[in-house]
């Protein structure tokens, strides 16, 4: 579904496979999120609003060669899923611009609205499913020039026996 | 609790989380975000470096997900903002 991009790639290709692989890259920075393939496995890779974008090319004798190179700070990868999934704690820690957060606020209210949310970053993974009557904490200050804002969403499965500890 | 400061909980349907959430997304881009809640009124204007701190937990019963955006206050006041006049030019005598 997502573009695809081999994790390590050397070989002779045709000049429309070599473009192929750079349209998916292309795709997938501007989508926000890089699939990189390693044999079997896939790993989702979420790009940044702003990425160290280097483009070096070189003309010699024999051949030319065009290097690009992107580099950009970790990000968590916030997308809605419908997989059943289910491991227990998931954090982030990370700078973003207003624009990124925004975007990650939006992913958060689409996985709300489908009641499945699916977080996950390296091989780190986490799926939640908040449902029924969800609380809603914000709370916000500013304090000698530094300033927060904090939002809380827990919820409940099941209902009856769903008493524990906190 | 002083005027800059903020609280507000609630037990809500998943929409209207979705409303709380997208707006203060809508805001963020803006680069203006104002909270509201009874007669309390904070107003933010975060800059373009943001602390981002996402945290989700499961348990067996109930998960939750914590947000938190933090910032430094940077001078409010653009350069843009001040303006330069010198007084036209008249002919004198």
């Amino acid at each position: 579904m997502s573009a695809t991009i081999p994790a390590k790639f050397r070989g002779r290709a045709r000049r429309d496979a070599a473009a192929f692989y750079l349209s998916q890259l292309a795709k997938g920075v501007l989508a926000g999120e890089v699939s990189v393939g390693s044999g079997e496995q896939q790993t989702a890779i979420a790009t940044s609003e702003f990425v160290l974008l280097e483009i070096e090319v070189k003309q010699k004798k024999r051949a030319t060669s065009v290097a690009i190179k992107l580099r950009w700070p970790q990000r968590p990868l916030i997308r809605v899923e419908l997989g059943m999934a289910s491991g227990h704690e998931f954090e982030f820690e990370g700078a973003a611009t207003p624009a990124e957060a925004a975007d990650a606020l939006t992913r958060i209210a689409d996985g709300i609205r489908a009641r499945s949310l699916s977080l996950s970053m390296g091989d780190e993974e986490i799926t939640v499913f908040p449902d029924n009557d969800l609380s809603l904490e914000i709370e916000a200050s500013e304090k000698k020039g530094k300033a927060k804002i904090e939002i809380a969403i827990a919820w409940k499965h099941g209902g009856r026996d769903a008493e524990d500890d906190e | 609790m002083g005027k800059d400061q903020f609280e507000f909980a609630r037990i809500a349907s998943p929409e209207e989380i979705v409303d709380y959430l997208t707006s203060l997304a809508v805001g963020l881009k803006r680069g203006e975000v104002t909270l509201e809640s009874g007669e309390r009124t904070l107003h933010l204007t975060p800059p373009a470096e943001l602390k981002l701190d996402l945290k989700v937990v499961q348990k067996e019963h109930k998960g939750k997900l914590k947000l938190q955006l933090g910032w430094k206050r940077q001078a409010s006041t653009r350069l843009a903002e001040l303006r330069v006049q010198a007084p036209p030019r008249s002919d004198r005598h």
